[in-house]
């Protein structure tokens, strides 16, 4: 447990940006219960000596209490986490720094922790989506292949498709439209050679 | 002095290019003078010849290593091998510019050569479009990106890179100089480096002899098809350079950037692949202009859109628009490259609006069956568009408007790529499988399905192998059914073919004469069958590798094996801190291959450090190990630092990958077989037309 707490203190001071913070600084500044503090000082010098080597226990008990409960939130499910199983999730993260690079395959340090992160996630139980969701809301949707915002999925994803149906209704409707033209002028042809008979059929009814 | 001939051969390198755009364009519109238009082609070689002695200044001086010119200095370093100060020409931006105006130039030059008498009409406008495009790279050469700038001491103690010599300042000692060059970007330093950025440039610079004569037809309102017939064949020819830079692209990041994989949909990729599929549509469609006079607005659409996506393209790359890892930095090109291309755009769009308005580009046949080849040649136009519509807003559409409009940064990334495009290409494939087999004009179902019924039986029998073969996702059967489909009417279609010139010739030709025959009466079906054959065998790498591709990532300890795919592999140790003659640093596991129990290879997979190199300074060298059935590739992620006693390693095993690699061999053979000139004429003839007045001859 010391290792993993002392472990998880230095990701803190390599990467700024994680939220474990809290919850380890947590049990150092939990304040002592003001009331009793109150009642020691009407007692007797020997018995507020008492009250007070008691207090001192108590606190030291409550701060021992609240490390033990907060590393205990702390704790890893205990599980091992494979290397196969970080590079999964990594690969459908993007490097927030470099350029267009998947999580798992960035070379600079600053992804390796980013990796170390993944890991140390996996093993307090946390889900893909839950790590993926945790990314994103640090770092932004640029982290993510696609990206989690609804509206900004939604321009992602469906924009190319409206244009391409747009496309494809528009070449349609030329179509149809050359096709009405072409049918129309046929018509018109044929109107055409009938008129050029119906002339002579006037004539010789004229003749 | 390298520095000075350089400068001053690039300056009237960039003049001659200006005065031959107003000698063409006034002798020809004006002045109707038939010696300025001379002049004008003169001047385009003599374009030629200066940018050529720029460019060889600067080669010299990258191999004699002087450091006093700042480009020298800033892309090699004393311990660098000689291929890759020969190949530091176009490692940074400003070489990199000047070579690409060396071979604009030379396309420029060879265009006016080969084509001044079959395309007299056309050339003037011509050479004005390709000499604009010159002059506007050869002005970012010599006003933005000077390579022949040179460092100078300042009395202030301060350097400074300059052209000219400051007030008060002193050439600094070369062997100073020397000591801290900065050497090329390790990630350059492969031999790829020789051969596909040179082969992407010549893909993109050979667009502009169609994109010119596109727009010259627009401009001289010479619309019958000399445009299409002179612009086919170069467009060919870019082509072929444009699809194999982007395959040796592919093989390099496949072997130098350490992520198993050859395609990553990054911007930079894209932005090279976006002239590809506009350059295909029109490679395709030309063919229903020059068959049927239709879809005139359409080609001239292409053609201009195929050259504007490659200006695009460049000034995405070099203006620092997108993060890649192939992107140059920012640069103070990106305002005037962006105008370029505007403008460029514009001319062409307006010009081809204008002349529509004039009903010149009017068609001369109309659409009769939905099943002919010039129906589904439009809708493999139409599916080529898509493509590019989809990639384009993938890599810089989406990402820009989230950034201005709404103030995120996002990156659109595999999953998008991969599900928005994969219906496409499958869409691709089957009209790739069904077009060849229809006929121009009319065509009917029962006709096609009567040709179509034995490529049919066998792409179903192919795939019925895979399931035996223990395949069982069904998206990646439906792939292969449909990739296989287009590769078989290809076979199919060559096979009847020599089966009727069997017919025809049983008594004088066996089944290799009848097949080479066929190939050199008409290269160009043949040789588009081959094209087809090519694609279908690089679809079959991409399923399998995409679809099938196994990882893991383990550490072992030194004598540990890890399991995957039927291999093992074993770390037999490392060998640390090796140096190279370039002065890198390697890291070099010795790793051993069994499979079946049977040792098969030692790999030897590493990592290289480049003390000197100031940004990215080190590279991931895999260890592979290829069959026809799969490639095991392996890298060296990490290890224990000082005992090396145990060291992590990434593998993968992609199926079919190497198909990917071969089928871009054949698509090569084939567009050189469909490209290759063919005399229609007789020499008799051709000897008379020679002898005819000028303008009149054959191309």
């Amino acid at each position: 447990m010391f290792n993993q707490f002392f472990v998880r203190t230095t990701a803190i001071f390599v990467n700024p940006l994680t939220q474990t913070s809290s919850s380890i600084t947590q049990p150092l500044v939990s304040p002592a219960p003001a009331s009793e503090e109150t009642t020691v000082k009407q007692r007797s010098p020997r018995i507020r000596r008492g009250f007070m080597r008691w207090g001192r226990l108590m606190m030291f008990l409550l701060l021992a209490l609240s490390t033990v409960v907060s590393a205990q939130a702390q704790e890893t499910t205990g599980r091992v986490v494979t290397d196969d199983e970080v590079n999964t999730i990594a690969h459908k993260l993007y490097c927030p720094v470099c350029e267009n690079i998947t999580l798992d395959t960035c070379g600079t340090s600053a992804c390796a922790d980013w990796r170390y992160e993944i890991r140390l996630q996996l093993e307090q139980g946390m889900t893909e989506t839950q790590i993926v969701e945790d990314f994103v809301r640090r770092f932004g949707d640029r982290v993510v292949g696609t990206p989690l915002d609804p509206t900004l999925r939604a321009l992602s994803l469906y924009t190319p498709w409206l244009v391409v149906a747009a496309a494809l209704f528009f070449a349609g409707a030329m179509l149809v439209r050359r096709r009405s033209a072409q049918a129309v002028a046929k018509a018109a042809s044929v109107q055409g050679e009938n008129s050029h008979y119906v002339d002579l059929f006037e004539q010789d009814l004229s003749n | 002095m390298l520095a000075e001939i350089g400068l001053i051969a690039a300056l009237f390198a960039f003049i001659a290019a200006v005065y031959a755009i107003i000698a063409a364009v006034y002798g020809e519109r004006f002045a109707r003078s038939e010696a300025m238009v001379r002049s004008a082609r003169n001047a385009v070689i003599l374009n030629f010849i200066l940018v050529t002695v720029a460019c060889l200044s600067l080669e010299v001086a990258l191999m004699t290593e002087q450091y006093q010119i700042s480009y020298v200095w800033m892309v090699s370093s004393p311990d660098m091998p000689t291929i890759y100060r020969l190949t530091a020409l176009w490692g940074s931006q400003a070489g990199s510019l000047l070579f690409w105006s060396f071979l604009m130039s030379a396309f420029s030059a060879a265009a006016v050569v080969f084509n001044w008498k079959s395309q007299r009409r056309l050339m003037p406008y011509a050479i004005a479009y390709m000499m604009a495009t010159v002059a506007f790279f050869l002005g970012l050469t010599v006003f933005f990106e000077n390579p022949f700038e040179r460092w100078w001491a300042l009395p202030s103690g301060d350097f400074v890179a300059s052209a000219f010599i400051p007030a008060g300042a002193t050439a600094p000692s070369i062997s100073m100089l020397a000591q801290s060059a900065n050497g090329l970007n390790p990630l350059l330093r492969h031999f790829g480096m020789a051969i596909h950025p040179p082969m992407l440039y010549l893909g993109f610079v050979g667009f502009i002899i169609p994109f010119a004569f596109g727009m010259s037809a627009l401009a001289s309102g010479d619309l019958s098809t000399n445009w299409i017939k002179v612009s086919r064949r170069w467009a060919l020819i870019a082509w072929l350079f444009l699809s194999l830079g982007l395959l040796l692209g592919g093989r390099w990041a496949y072997d130098v950037l350490g992520w198993g994989g050859y395609w990553g949909w990054d911007p930079v990729e894209n932005a090279a692949f976006l002239p590809w599929l506009i350059g295909t549509a029109y490679l395709h469609s030309v063919m229903i202009q020059e068959k049927r006079g239709m879809l005139k607005t359409w080609n001239m659409f292409l053609v201009i859109g195929t050259f504007s996506s490659v200006i695009f393209a460049t000034f995405a790359t070099r203006a620092g628009l997108v993060d890649s890892v192939h992107s140059f930095a920012q640069s103070p090109i990106g305002p005037p490259m962006l105008t370029f291309w505007l403008l460029l755009t514009l001319i062409g769009f307006v010009l081809i609006i204008w002349r529509r308005s004039r009903g010149e580009l009017k068609d001369d046949n109309q659409f009769r069956s939905v099943f002919s080849r010039e129906s589904l040649f439009v809708l493999n136009n139409f599916v080529f568009v898509a493509l590019f519509a989809v990639i384009f807003w993938g890599s810089f559409g989406a990402p820009i408007i989230s950034e201005y409009f709404m103030g995120t940064n996002i990156t659109l990334g595999l999953d998008y790529f991969n599900s928005v495009t994969a219906p496409l290409f499958l869409l691709l494939y089957l009209l790739m499988g069904v077009a060849p087999i229809s006929a121009w004009g009319v065509s009917t179902v029962a006709r096609m399905g009567r040709t179509l019924l034995t490529p049919l039986a066998l792409a179903a029998l192919s795939v019925g192998l895979f399931v035996i073969s223990g395949v069982t996702n069904v998206w990646a059967l439906l792939g292969y059914g449909l990739v296989l489909l287009a590769g078989w009417v290809a076979i199919y279609e060559t096979y009847r073919g020599v089966l009727a010139r069997r017919k025809a010739h049983a008594s004088r030709e066996n089944v290799l004469q009848s097949l080479g025959a066929l190939f050199t009466r008409n290269p160009r079906r043949y040789g588009g069958y081959m094209i087809h054959l090519g694609i279908t065998i690089i679809g079959l790498g991409v399923i399998g590798s995409m679809v099938f591709q196994q990882e893991t990532q383990q550490t072992l300890t030194v004598g540990q094996s890890a399991q995957i795919g039927g291999y093992e592999l074993r770390y037999d140790g490392l060998d640390t801190n090796q140096i190279a003659d370039d002065g890198r640093i390697m890291d070099i596991a010795n790793l051993t291959l069994s499979r079946g129990g049977q040792e098969i290879a030692h790999l030897r997979p590493r990592r290289d450090f480049f003390p000197e190199a100031t940004d990215m300074n080190s590279t991931t060298i895999a260890g592979s190990y290829s069959t026809i059935e799969n490639d095991f590739y392996v890298l060296l992620v990490n290890w224990e630092p000082i005992s090396a006693s145990s060291a992590t390693f990434k593998i993968y095993i992609n199926p079919l990958v190497n198909l990917v690699w071969w089928g871009g061999l054949i698509l090569i053979l084939g567009t050189l077989l469909a490209g290759y000139p063919r005399e229609t004429l007789p020499a008799r003839v051709r000897a008379k037309l020679e002898l005819a007045p000028q303008g009149q001859g054959a191309d």
